[in-house]
């Protein structure tokens, strides 16, 4: 009796620890297996517009913060920039015509803006905001404004008015406003991406209206991104490929003053109307803010201008739809073929 | 024989029918011209008695078919093939002054030599033409055509490279149409519809313009102030079709002749009044009765088809509609007059004869009769144009003077001489003619004729604009129209209604009209893009029409004049319905070189994101209404692919429509011009 209780308790023992191991082993096994990748999606308002992050990662948790952390720039960003705020510093700097100890950011973007100015030799202003308050204030009475108004308007209208040091911003001249509408979501999806990547993101995709794609899809394909049909609101023009590239569209149906999409909220700082050639400008571009300037600047420039201020800005690329509905896009355009 | 004295006199002779004439009755030396002689009897009294105007005739007639069958046969033309291209050169030097280049490559110039011209070509955008000057090794020196502008230069400079040299040039418009045309043209392929005097008079007068072959009209009718109603016995392929048809078969039918001379000899008087007084209150009815429309649409309709059905493909053969029946049958009734006697149609119904009869009052020259006449009565009943009275005096207004009563007269009495140089003329002592006398009931058949005649001008111009294109009407019908037509009211007023741009058209893209507009749009020119697409490298209907109903475009012009406009019909459509994918529409615009058709995409499905899923929607094609000239090759494709084909449509999805503002019609100035303000008025700035 004692030998076999004595065996059958080692048996036991050996048996109990060979199940232990197979299932801590199994566990283990299971634990150390990848998981896999899932999509993380979250949607805010910002800046005037609905901002969508997607986050590919395999651990919800880190996602999740890295999604935080990206939404907490945005909201500094809208914080500094929106000029739908009255306190941002933005609507500081148009009130006072002058800012001391502007955020860092917003003298990134102010600097941008002007060598973009200058590039372009005024074609992208970040000074139209006179013009738009005209148009603005005209469309609620539901008419258009008079041409000496939108001559007086258009006197205000000058890049040259701004001053820039890192310390303090200033506007010079009676009337001087700017808006930051061209630049300022292309930014804020820069900046939010900088965020996810800090966070060990890899695989990410922001939708500010702008397309900021941050690597591709998990399976190495690129994103496919639509770009909006002027002319048809439930059509694309094209499909394009993202691959750590971004997407800017202008287009003349975005906020219109007048049914016949010949006045709307983009400007020709030099004639004060809307430029009557081209229907959208998307521009790909290394980054967002390249991308949401470029697409206004082309647009005011026109196709020829246009295609030429791209072809001298390495790394972007353009698609033009004009008016009558022809399209051009430069070789490079990542089109969904 | 004694020349009598009065001979000396007369001013000048047009006996051209003597070297011919029998010289005696003596037994006959066998001489070339004898043989001549009996050759010419076999074939026929009329041949013998008057060969120089059966020459003309022969010679006219084929030129008509010529014209007709081989110039305006489209299909000689073949697109340019495109060369050979050297690709991978390189700039090794360029001097901005004289334009000289060198350029080099790996493989050296193979199959280039000093000498031939090629093209320097930059991503496909040439830059212009060059003389190959030299070669040296692996390097190649060219020099320009012609002095380079600041452009080309600034090309040269900044372009990217790698250079080609292309042989033809690259992106070329095609023209091989209008050049195939041009090269076969050597006389224009209208020229016997311009000399129709009908033709230009009642389009000028129903269009109420000028119409320019009136100038030839013009040139026809002095010609015939020398030879009274010459056109019609010397150049009208009609009357010569109608000679070889009696010769055929009216001689051998007796059942239907009529005798005598009745009412009838006047009935083209009448129909000349008609038609006039129709064009007056605006229709054109000529070309239903007038000579030349009636044998060119008459061939048309019957001859083309066999062409087309013999030297290409039957199945490329457009079917028949109403409107070509009755074409038909009115054209093998004028043939079939030849059964009541010879010529029956150009003695007494035809207008354009008419119009020369009038014009014979106006005659400079005269065929007289001597008193040598010994009354055989040969020369009456040879005449071919019942010309000749039973006393032997003329008819002046039918006379053509083609001689053959001379030719066949045994004593030598018919002379044709100017009309103030009176011989001897023969005594008029002879039986009544027959004719209606001008008493009470020639009276009576004037009045009535020309009661008829107007009333029946008015009631055809009336009941066509009553029953008629209704222009004004909004839901009235718009055929395209080739392009660089005049406005349609025009349009419709100076149409002769040849049928000569059909013949040229390239795949019968123009194609008769039925009943569509009621009486007034019969057998005009209509676009069937259903059938095929207007050549983009084509421009024939213009060049071929005789009264500028469609205006003779260069080809730069034609290629920018709006027909109609393309209009996708987004329920049919199979990309836009999301039935299945498909472009022809777009790759077919592409390939003729208008871009008219962009894409959209359409129908994509987006994820919870709103970003669009892989592999959703169609591309669609969208029309550019600034580029779209309405040419319908892309209607042609859809409806031959998706409709014949495949059976998924009934009807095209893209179909080229007319009507306002979808058409550009000019009665003057340039299509070029029209475009360039219109791209002006778009512009910023303006």
């Amino acid at each position: 009796m004692n030998t076999d209780s004595a065996s059958l308790n080692r048996r036991r023992f050996l048996m109990g620890t060979a199940g232990a191991c197979a299932v801590l082993g199994t566990g283990g096994w299971l634990w150390s297996r990848e998981r896999p990748w899932q999509v993380f999606r979250r949607t805010s308002h910002a800046l005037g517009s609905s901002i969508t992050m997607s986050v590919w990662h395999r651990d919800e948790a880190a996602a999740e913060a890295a999604l935080d952390a990206a939404f907490a720039e945005l909201d500094l960003v809208e914080s500094l920039m929106s000029i739908y705020r009255p306190e941002s510093q933005l609507s500081r700097l148009n009130q006072n015509a002058a800012l001391d100890d502007p955020h860092p950011h917003l003298v990134t973007v102010l600097e941008y803006a002007m060598a973009m100015a200058k590039e372009t030799n005024g074609a992208l202003d970040v000074t139209v905001q006179p013009l738009w308050e005209l148009y603005h204030n005209a469309k609620k009475q539901n008419r258009l404004p008079s041409e000496a108004e939108v001559i007086q308007a258009r006197a205000l209208v000058d890049w040259r008015r701004v001053k820039i040091t890192p310390s303090r911003l200033q506007l010079d001249g009676a009337g001087t406003a700017i808006t930051l509408n061209g630049i300022a979501q292309g930014f804020a999806a820069d900046a939010a991406m900088a965020v996810l990547r800090r966070a060990g993101v890899a695989h990410a995709l922001i939708d500010a209206g702008e397309m900021n794609a941050l690597g591709g899809k998990p399976d190495g394909a690129a994103f496919t991104v639509g770009i909006q049909h002027p002319r048809h609101a439930d059509a694309f023009v094209s499909m394009a490929k993202l691959q750590d590239r971004c997407l800017a569209t202008s287009g003349d149906y975005e906020t219109r003053f007048s049914e016949d999409f010949v006045h709307h909220h983009l400007f020709d700082p030099r004639t004060g109307h809307s430029p009557t050639e081209l229907a959208s400008v998307s521009i790909v571009a290394p980054t967002a803010m390249a991308a949401d300037a470029l697409s206004t600047a082309v647009f005011v420039l026109g196709i020829e201008r246009g295609m030429g201020l791209v072809r001298h800005t390495p790394g972007t690329d353009a698609l033009l739809v004009s008016k009558s509905g022809r399209i051009t896009a430069t070789e490079g355009f990542p089109l969904n073929a | 024989m004694n020349e009598p004295p009065q001979r000396k006199r007369s001013g000048f002779r047009l006996d051209h029918f003597l070297p011919f004439q029998r010289t005696s009755s003596k037994p006959q030396q066998k001489t070339v011209a004898t043989s001549v002689r009996k050759l010419l009897r076999r074939i026929g009294p009329t041949m013998l008695s008057s060969p120089v105007r059966r020459v003309v005739q022969t010679f006219c007639f084929l030129l008509f078919a010529w014209l007709f069958f081989y110039v305006c046969w489209p299909y000689h033309a073949k697109p340019q093939a495109v060369g050979s291209i050297q690709e991978g050169w390189r700039i090794a030097e360029f001097d901005q002054n004289s334009g000289g280049l060198s350029l080099e490559r790996e493989d050296g110039a193979k199959d280039l030599h000093a000498g031939q011209k090629r093209f320097l070509v930059d991503q496909g955008a040439a830059v212009g033409r060059f003389n190959i000057t030299a070669i040296e090794g692996k390097r190649v020196r060219l020099m320009p055509d012609a002095p380079l502008s600041a452009k080309q230069i600034d090309q040269m400079l900044f372009g990217a490279g790698p250079w080609a040299l292309h042989e033809t040039e690259p992106g070329k418009w095609p023209s091989h149409y209008t050049d195939d045309l041009a090269r076969k043209e050597i006389v224009p392929a209208e020229t016997f519809l311009i000399i129709d005097p009908l033709v230009s008079l009642s389009t000028a007068i129903a269009a109420r313009s000028w119409v320019w072959s009136l100038v030839c009209a013009g040139i026809i009718l002095a010609v015939c102030v020398l030879i009274p109603r010459g056109f019609c016995g010397y150049l009208c392929p009609l009357g010569t079709l109608i000679d070889l048809f009696d010769w055929a078969i009216g001689r051998r039918v007796t059942r239907f002749r009529v005798a005598k001379d009745g009412w009838w000899v006047h009935i083209k008087y009448y129909l000349l009044l008609a038609v006039l007084i129709a064009a007056f209150g605006g229709v054109l009815i000529s070309g239903y009765v007038a000579a030349i429309p009636v044998i060119t649409r008459g061939l048309l309709f019957i001859g083309e088809p066999l062409q087309s059905g013999f030297a290409r493909e039957w199945h490329l053969v457009p079917s028949m509609n109403a409107g070509h029946v009755v074409s038909i049958l009115l054209f093998l009734g004028v043939l079939a007059l030849g059964l009541l006697k010879p010529r029956f149609w150009c003695k007494y119904v035809c207008p354009s004869g008419a119009v020369f009869s009038v014009a014979n009052l106006f005659r400079v020259s005269e065929r007289k009769v001597e008193s040598s006449c010994i009354n055989c009565n040969k020369c009456v009943t040879i005449c071919p144009f019942d010309a000749i009275k039973p006393d032997f005096t003329t008819r002046v207004t039918d006379c053509t003077l083609c001689q053959t009563c001379g030719g066949v007269c045994p004593t030598h009495s018919i002379k044709f001489v100017d009309r103030w140089h009176v011989m001897d003329l023969k005594a008029v002592n002879d039986p009544p003619t027959g004719e209606t006398a001008l008493g009470r009931r020639g009276f009576m058949s004037l009045i009535t004729g020309s009661g008829i005649g107007v009333a029946g001008g008015g009631a055809i111009a009336a009941t066509t604009k009553l029953w008629g294109a209704n222009l004004d009407d909004p839901n009235a019908f718009h055929p395209v129209r080739p392009p660089g037509s005049v406005p349609e009211p025009a349009f419709l007023d100076m149409c002769i209604r040849c049928g000569e741009c059909f013949k040229a058209c390239p795949n019968n893209v123009l194609q008769a009209e039925g009943f569509e507009q009621g009486l007034e749009g019969l057998w005009a020119p209509m676009v069937k893009a259903d059938w095929a697409g207007c050549e983009s490298s084509c421009n024939a209907c213009g060049q071929v029409c005789p009264t500028g109903a469609i205006r003779a475009l260069p080809l730069a012009e034609k290629k920018v004049a709006r027909m109609g406009l393309a209009i996708v019909d987004q329920h049919a459509c199979l990309p836009h319905a999301n039935r299945e994918a498909c472009q022809l529409c777009v790759d077919e615009c592409h390939a003729a070189g208008y871009h008219a058709i962009e894409f959209v995409q359409v129908h994509t499905e987006v994820d919870a994101a709103g970003q669009p899923i892989e592999g959703t929607g169609h591309l669609a094609p969208v029309v550019l209404t600034d580029k779209c000239v309405g040419c319908g090759i892309c209607q042609t494709r859809c409806y031959g692919i998706n409709g014949l084909e495949k059976n998924l449509l009934k009807q095209s999805a893209i179909i080229i429509k007319a009507g306002e503002g979808r058409e550009d019609r000019l009665m003057t100035g340039s299509y070029l011009k029209l475009r360039e303000a219109e791209a002006l008025r778009s512009k910023p700035g303006s």
